[in-house]
């Protein structure tokens, strides 16, 4: 499509999709440079009507100031103690589950037209030293969905459970919405901390590094 | 916090069946997504494939919670029954029928989607 931009011929040309799902996400090095298409661009292709964008930055700047006022709200049914917000679209907290505690983080996400808050909560380092087939097992009845982090680095987690939901033009039902997704995860992410790393309780400070690194997945 | 599903369903022209919705994917396929009422959301579930077939599949769980890590809206599971299955948790609270249309066919389509990228097999 541009000129310059050319695949070495070593590598594969086709995408073996079964491949890809085990790889997971690999973080790209942007192109800063100027592109310059391969094929010719006549004047009247570059002409048209200005449009206004669907969302603008004051769009942005209202969601996320929507978004941070999630943490000074009381959730009904469950009690979150939120850290002070260091970063747009990203909240941290902990979640008292009576005698316990689960860390949890919120990220401000898109789905087509829809913004989505998604709900991660860290279990632990779990599925490189228990079997799959005990978790599995464990998470039958699962209110939310089990996240693994595969990789040769050291971690503080790499079992998670999260889930994600939509935000609707209503935002008098955000604070009904977010607690109900964060009770089916931080519940179940507890549940399975209990099981299979027994006699542990880990507070957000353990996981806190990479829970941030979690808001530039995916982008 | 009352809504009726199937109501909301009929809305935007979806085919209800008993406690199923059937959407319409791409080629003329459908697939089948069951709702089931709980307190405070409605819980949106389609399976993927069967026991038989996902003991062919190596590192079935690894693979499932991989996907889930990238996936929006919808998670996948295996279930108590070894079947695997997709399923999203749509809240009932300010719940319109065009949301609910979107979760349901965000379900159906990850489904169909994971199924070939396991299988090779298009939607049951």
């Amino acid at each position: 499509m541009h000129e310059g931009l050319v695949v070495p011929t070593a590598n594969e040309r086709s995408i073996n999709t079964t491949k890809e799902i085990v790889r997971g996400r690999q973080r790209v090095e942007p192109i800063r440079e100027r592109l310059k298409t391969a094929f010719p661009v006549r004047p009247e292709h570059t002409e048209g009507d200005d449009r206004p964008l669907a969302v603008t930055a004051a769009d942005a700047d209202a969601l996320r100031a929507r978004f941070a006022r999630i943490a000074s709200q009381p959730l009904p049914g469950l009690t979150v103690e939120w850290e002070p917000q260091a970063e747009p679209g990203v909240l941290h907290g902990t979640a008292c589950l009576g005698a316990r505690i689960q860390p949890l983080t919120l990220l401000l996400r898109s789905f087509e037209a829809y913004p989505a808050v998604r709900c991660i909560s860290p279990v632990g380092c779990v599925h490189q030293s228990v079997d799959h087939w005990r978790i599995v097992a464990s998470a039958a009845r699962g209110t939310a969905r089990i996240g693994a982090i595969l990789t040769a680095k050291s971690r503080t987690y790499d079992l998670t459970v999260e889930d994600e939901m939509l935000l609707t033009v209503n935002e008098g039902v955000d604070a009904t919405r977010v607690a109900a997704l964060a009770w089916r995860v931080v519940t179940l992410a507890d549940a399975l901390e209990q099981e299979h790393l027994p006699g542990r309780d880990e507070k957000l400070a353990k996981f806190r590094a990479e829970l941030d690194q979690e808001a530039w997945r995916g982008r | 916090m009352d809504v009726d599903w199937r109501l909301l369903c009929k809305a935007t022209g979806l085919t209800v069946d008993g406690d199923h919705v059937a959407i319409a994917l791409d080629d003329g396929r459908w697939h089948r997504v069951a709702v089931s009422e709980k307190s405070d959301a409605y819980r949106l579930t389609a399976i993927v494939a069967g026991r038989a077939v996902l003991s062919q599949v190596a590192d079935a769980p690894i693979r499932i919670w991989l996907r889930n890590r990238e996936t929006q809206l919808v998670g996948f599971s295996i279930d108590r029954r070894g079947r695997l299955k997709a399923e999203a948790w749509v809240p009932k609270a300010g719940l319109s029928a065009e949301e609910l249309r979107l979760y349901l066919r965000t379900v159906a389509a990850e489904a169909d989607r994971f199924k070939f990228a396991l299988t090779g097999e298009d939607a049951e």
